[in-house]
């Protein structure tokens, strides 16, 4: 029956090859965004990882968030100091890492922090931070990038930058008696830290040495930087903490009670539980985008039941022939329904063929213009299950065709067919 | 006996009119011309006689099974197993070559499935027979000439040896010339495999090959 079937779609093979085409083009479209949302909602759910809790002045949590992991929006307050260093000695807390957000180069947001930060802040999962070229800052000159900075502003190791007061790019707030050199550039991860710039605290301490109230009282360039003792560029505030626990269990209580700091007001929220309530908000769009793609798929389906109906006048005799030869009409409706299969099985080979493909070749585009890191995979089970929802639905619609096949087998004689 | 038509009547569907088909019995290696005008029935009685329209009264055997007593399924594999069908013009998938085309026959037989691996020899030598190479019965189907695909059709409903070929108008398509030489053709090679033949034709120029003529009414 598969070589009869095979034959008859070849000697169709023109209107065949375009309904196979709009099958895969539908199937392709919707693996694509399928794709892209996983790898999209992935990376925004492993944005942060290795980081139990994250820690700052009192605020929303998705505020919160925002500026710290995503670097968007500014931070309303700071905490001070000495707020880290009493988390830094609490029994229940391994490790702290302080971050200052407030400058940044170019569009790109500067991160100060310390050098733990590459140790402790992993990203997907578990993944820790790696350098592609150099490695992290020693002196208080230099500074860290992220794939994308270094990439999009074509710096390397070695190169050399001014940081820019605040977030904008206004005249006059340009950090421009200080220049930063380029120690290290990290490996792409597909998170906003590709699109950070890290020095250290003691560095932007540094540089905010001359201003006062947001404005440049004194420049750099007047003093001498070297003759300036290390434990004075330690910074009273910082905007948060990443904040990482001896064990699991203790999180819900450890951050209770970080909220319920009495010297100063602190929020700790959970990363990944934030992560996720702001994706049930950002995530709407691609449900819009898989809707499309299934009533796509259904268009296709119905192209692909127009062709057999319409051919199914055509190929009455091919019929009454294999009637003639002792075919039962089980056997002829049965072809035309193994015709849509083949069809089908074909598209969906093509199909991710071709998705396969494209994420090869446009992985660092992705990752680069939009920072989503696509993995390549041949098909997860969750896309072989749509896969063969598809192949299941063509074939319950090529049922249509097949009972009226049936049905002329058994009411038309050999020679009236 | 092969074949035994039996006091059939048949009524069409959606309207009162009956047709009553003459009474016949058909013996091995015997043959039977049904000539009569359009809408005498000679349709009606190629499907009764295939099976692929339901026998509503009267009774029809083959060998010694009777119709009266086969489900639709049944049928089919009696088609399959015993029969040879040539039609009067448009015998074969146009997609299929003439080797494809003619081992159809077998494809759908329990009886000569077995054989099927034999069958491209067999092919070529009933084509020999009929002066079809095996160059031309390469060819796809659509690519023959009529009088190449009425050979065919022949080469396919002998193959695998069914006892009963039927023939619906096989030379309607076909100038006289052509029509004699296939009736010639198609003669001897049912007389050397003693098969029966059934066919239904308006032509009655053709009663000279028959041992039998069944004639209908209009």
């Amino acid at each position: 029956m598969i070589k009869l079937a095979v034959a008859s779609l070849r000697a169709r093979w023109l209107p065949v090859l375009l309904v196979l085409i709009s099958l895969t083009a539908s199937m392709v479209m919707l693996l694509s965004v399928d794709r892209i949302q996983t790898a999209t909602k992935s990376g925004f759910n492993q944005s942060i990882n290795g980081v139990d809790l994250l820690v700052g002045p009192r605020s929303g949590d998705i505020e919160l968030l925002l500026y710290t992991v995503f670097h968007i929006g500014k931070p309303t307050n700071n905490i001070t100091m000495q707020t880290i260093e009493a988390l830094s000695q609490r029994k229940d807390i391994d490790w702290v890492v302080p971050i200052a957000l407030g400058d940044s180069h170019r569009g790109y947001r500067v991160v100060a922090t310390t050098k733990e930060y590459f140790d402790k802040v992993k990203y997907a999962v578990d993944k820790p931070l790696s350098f592609r070229e150099g490695s992290e800052f020693s002196e208080l000159n230099q500074v860290v990038l992220g794939h994308q900075v270094a990439l999009e502003l074509g710096y390397k190791i070695g190169s050399k930058l001014f940081v820019t007061h605040g977030s904008g790019q206004q005249l006059g707030r340009q950090h421009d008696d200080y220049r930063f050199e380029v120690s290290g550039i990290l490996e792409p991860t597909g998170t906003p830290i590709d699109k950070g710039l890290f020095v250290s605290l003691e560095g932007y301490e540094l540089i905010h040495l001359g201003w006062q109230s947001g404005r440049k009282i004194f420049g750099l360039d007047k003093v001498d930087v070297s003759s300036i003792p290390l434990d004075k560029l330690k910074p009273d505030t910082v905007t948060a903490a990443f904040v990482g626990l001896k064990s699991k269990v203790t999180l819900f209580r450890v951050a209770r009670s970080i909220a319920e700091y009495p010297n100063e007001a602190l929020s700790a929220l959970v990363p990944s539980i934030a992560l996720s309530e702001l994706w049930s908000i950002v995530g709407m769009v691609d449900q819009v985008f898989k809707l499309l793609s299934w009533l796509v798929i259904g268009i296709a389906i119905i192209g692909m039941v127009t062709l057999t109906l319409s051919t199914l006048d055509a190929r009455n005799r091919e019929m009454a022939i294999l009637r003639a030869c002792g075919a039962s009409p089980l056997f002829v409706s049965g072809l035309v329904m193994i015709e849509s299969l083949l069809v089908g099985l074909a598209a969906i080979a093509f199909a991710v063929g071709f998705v396969t493909l494209i994420t090869y070749l446009a992985q660092d585009i992705l990752l680069s213009e939009l920072g989503v890191l696509a993995e390549i995979s041949l098909l997860s089970s969750q896309e072989a299950a749509t896969l063969l929802l598809i192949l299941g639905a063509g074939l319950l619609s090529s049922l249509l065709p097949a009972v009226m096949v049936y049905k002329r087998s058994l009411s038309n004689g050999l020679t009236r067919l | 006996m092969i074949l035994s038509f039996d006091q059939v009547i048949h009524r069409y569907s959606g309207s009162s009119e009956a047709i009553e088909l003459p009474s016949f019995t058909l013996s091995p290696g015997e043959k039977i011309l049904v000539i009569g005008p359009s809408g005498s029935g000679k349709s009606t009685l190629l499907n009764l006689v295939t099976g692929v329209q339901p026998l509503q009264q009267g009774d029809i055997t083959l060998l010694e099974h009777s119709y009266a007593n086969l489900s639709a399924r049944q049928l089919d594999c009696i088609r399959a197993d015993h029969m040879g069908v040539i039609f009067q013009a448009l015998n074969l998938i146009p997609y299929l070559n003439g080797f494809d085309n003619a081992q159809l026959g077998v494809q759908f037989s329990n009886k000569s499935r077995e054989q099927a691996n034999k069958s491209r020899q067999e092919i070529s030598r009933i084509g020999h027979r009929l002066g079809l190479s095996d160059e031309i019965l390469q060819k796809p189907a659509q690519h023959l000439s009529i009088g190449q695909q009425q050979r065919v059709a022949v080469i396919r409903a002998l193959l695998g040896k069914p006892e009963l070929i039927i023939a619906d108008e096989p030379t309607s398509a076909l100038d006289e010339y052509s029509t004699d030489r296939f009736m010639t053709e198609l003669m001897e090679s049912l007389d050397s495999s003693k098969q029966a033949v059934l066919m239904v034709s308006h032509n009655p120029r053709l009663t000279s090959f028959f041992d039998q003529v069944v004639e209908l009414k209009s």
